[in-house]
């Protein structure tokens, strides 16, 4: 293929690309590509059955490819190195291990290391594995009864209501077979489902393109709780035979877009930063930056400094769980109005954020750490 | 917002053991490799610049050696020179001295070869005299007047 050609060639993808989403789905001839936008959700959801969260079983398998990776590269190593993972194993310490002296000024910065190194391949592989296909877009469908509950459980009104009170304790497990129950909550009842095609014999589901936010009984892709729970038989029984209406639960979901992995590996920074700053200046010195009793300016700043500590735990867990969520949403509208073609640069600009924040959360932490170990009294 | 205890915990421990194991498998090895292979390079920089210098060193000596060598070659000749001319110098004068005796030797001979030569002359002179006398008087003479006349002729002839 000469150059002449692909720039046309690419034109004409991205111009199908944007046709077949939800931009081209308000034209008669578009939209053969566009399915119903992916339901958005800050926690991460809890696998049926398992007992934790898919954010926790993406940060584990992330952890398992990234353990795979460090065993092969430093099995077998050499001084003269025949091996290429060897060398990005390497490289990848060498930069830490430089960087840190680098900035703390001598080899006193080797300390920090391993943790600061461990954070950002940690960040990074598990930010990367969230940009992987099929995280996020294979699961398991739930159940229009079980996404009621679950919302139905959400909202106070709902749940202090006439049957609140037999429904906080049993929450999850045998909604979904509860036929008895009363459907009385309107803003769980206006929840929207995707409606899937179901494959025979196998019990899988899957999107098919072409059908967009709309209503199913106009063409679209999308029904109401109350529609499949109260009014089955009624107004859409003929349009959902052999399909399924649910909502997708992603088994695998980018672990920083759950707050408590940031919030733990946060957690983790911090809590060395003050084992760094004990064990370099002692107890009483290090305590003195925060506690300083000699005048009530001094007792003022030292509060001060304390809350700033405790902000940079906030401000750690918030900034890579802002920037990989917002990812993880910007993908999923980039994939509702631009399917395959328009999403790529996108996947790429979520890749190369995914280095950026683990490189600033590990420099953060050894930045922290050298000002911790650093004695101001000197000055 | 979704944190919960049971979730921060999981992921507490998770990513502890992570860090564990990434210290033990990834950190040390690395660096301890890091850390040999620098000081071999060090190792092998101080060890060049040694063998360098001592080349360097053994250079300069050889040159000190080879001009000190050549110093002494000189020295030699000129020796070998002064000797030998002192050999042609000795050589002559003993030729000289040896000439000369032979000279002398030479001399002394034909001096003496020459006063025999006389004597020899004076004896068959006088004979020859006597006879030429005798023949002139045509008479003997007694011995006594004849030695007479002998030296009495010589006497005449020496002056």
């Amino acid at each position: 293929m000469n150059k002449s050609i692909i720039l046309p060639f690419f034109l004409i993808l991205f111009i199908t690309s944007i046709l077949g989403g939800a931009i081209g789905g308000a034209f008669p001839f578009g939209g053969f590509f566009q399915s119903p936008i992916a339901h958005i959700q800050l926690p991460g959801e809890i696998i049926p059955g398992l007992g934790f969260t898919n954010t926790s079983l993406t940060l584990w398998i992330s952890m398992a490819l990234l353990l795979a990776f460090v065993f092969a590269a430093t099995r077998n190593m050499k001084s003269i190195p025949n091996s290429r993972l060897q060398n990005i194993a390497e490289v990848i310490v060498e930069f830490f291990v430089n960087l840190a002296q680098t900035i703390s000024g001598g080899e006193k910065g080797r300390r920090f290391v391993p943790l600061v190194l461990s954070i950002f391949l940690c960040v990074v592989v598990s930010n990367w594995v969230g940009v992987l296909p099929g995280v996020g877009t294979i699961g398991i469908v739930e159940s229009a009864e079980v996404v009621y509950s679950h919302k139905e459980h959400k909202i106070d009104s709902c749940h202090s209501s006439d049957h609140g009170s037999d429904h906080g304790s049993d929450h999850g497990s045998d909604h979904g077979s509860d036929h008895s129950k009363e459907y009385t909550c309107k803003e769980a009842l206006k929840e929207h489902l995707v409606v899937f095609n179901k494959i025979p014999g196998l019990g899988i589901s899957y999107l098919p393109p072409g059908r967009g936010e709309d209503k199913i009984k106009n063409g679209g892709g999308v029904v109401l709780v109350e529609d499949v729970i109260n009014n089955h038989s009624k107004v859409e029984s003929g349009k959902l035979e052999g399909k399924s209406a649910g909502r997708l639960l992603p088994i695998l979901r980018g672990a920083n877009t759950d707050l408590n992995t940031t919030l733990a590996i946060a957690i983790v920074a911090m809590v060395a930063v003050q084992f760094w700053g004990i064990s370099a200046l002692g107890v009483k010195k290090y305590g003195g930056k925060f506690f300083n009793f000699s005048s009530p300016i001094m007792l003022f700043v030292g509060l001060l400094e304390l809350i700033a500590e405790l902000a940079r735990v906030v401000s750690f867990t918030f900034r890579l769980f802002g920037n990989m969520f917002a990812g993880e949403v910007l993908l999923v509208a980039m994939m509702f109005l631009l399917p395959f073609i328009g999403i790529i640069p996108f996947m790429g600009l979520e890749l190369f954020v995914g280095v950026i924040q683990a490189f600033i959360f590990s420099i953060l932490t050894l930045i922290f750490g050298i000002t911790a170990i650093s004695d101001h009294s000197e000055h | 917002m979704g944190i919960n205890l049971p979730g921060l915990i999981t992921q507490l421990i998770s990513f502890a053991i992570l860090v564990f194991l990434l210290t033990r498998f990834l950190y040390k090895p690395v660096v301890k490799l890091l850390d040999e292979r620098a000081e071999k390079i060090k190792k092998g920089l101080s060890d060049a610049e040694t063998a360098s210098k001592g080349a360097e060193e053994a250079a300069s000596k050889i040159e000190e050696e080879l001009s000190q060598a050549r110093l002494e070659g000189k020295k030699l000749v000129e020796a070998a020179r002064e000797a030998s001319n002192q050999l042609r110098e000795d050589e002559k004068e003993k030729i000289a001295v040896e000439i000369s005796q032979m000279m002398e030797k030479a001399k002394k001979e034909i001096n003496s070869e020459r006063d025999n030569a006389i004597l020899e002359l004076k004896n068959r002179f006088g004979e020859l005299v006597v006879d030429a006398a005798g023949k002139v008087i045509e008479k003997e003479i007694d011995e006594k007047s004849h030695s007479e006349l002998i030296t009495k002729a010589l006497e005449e002839k020496a002056l």
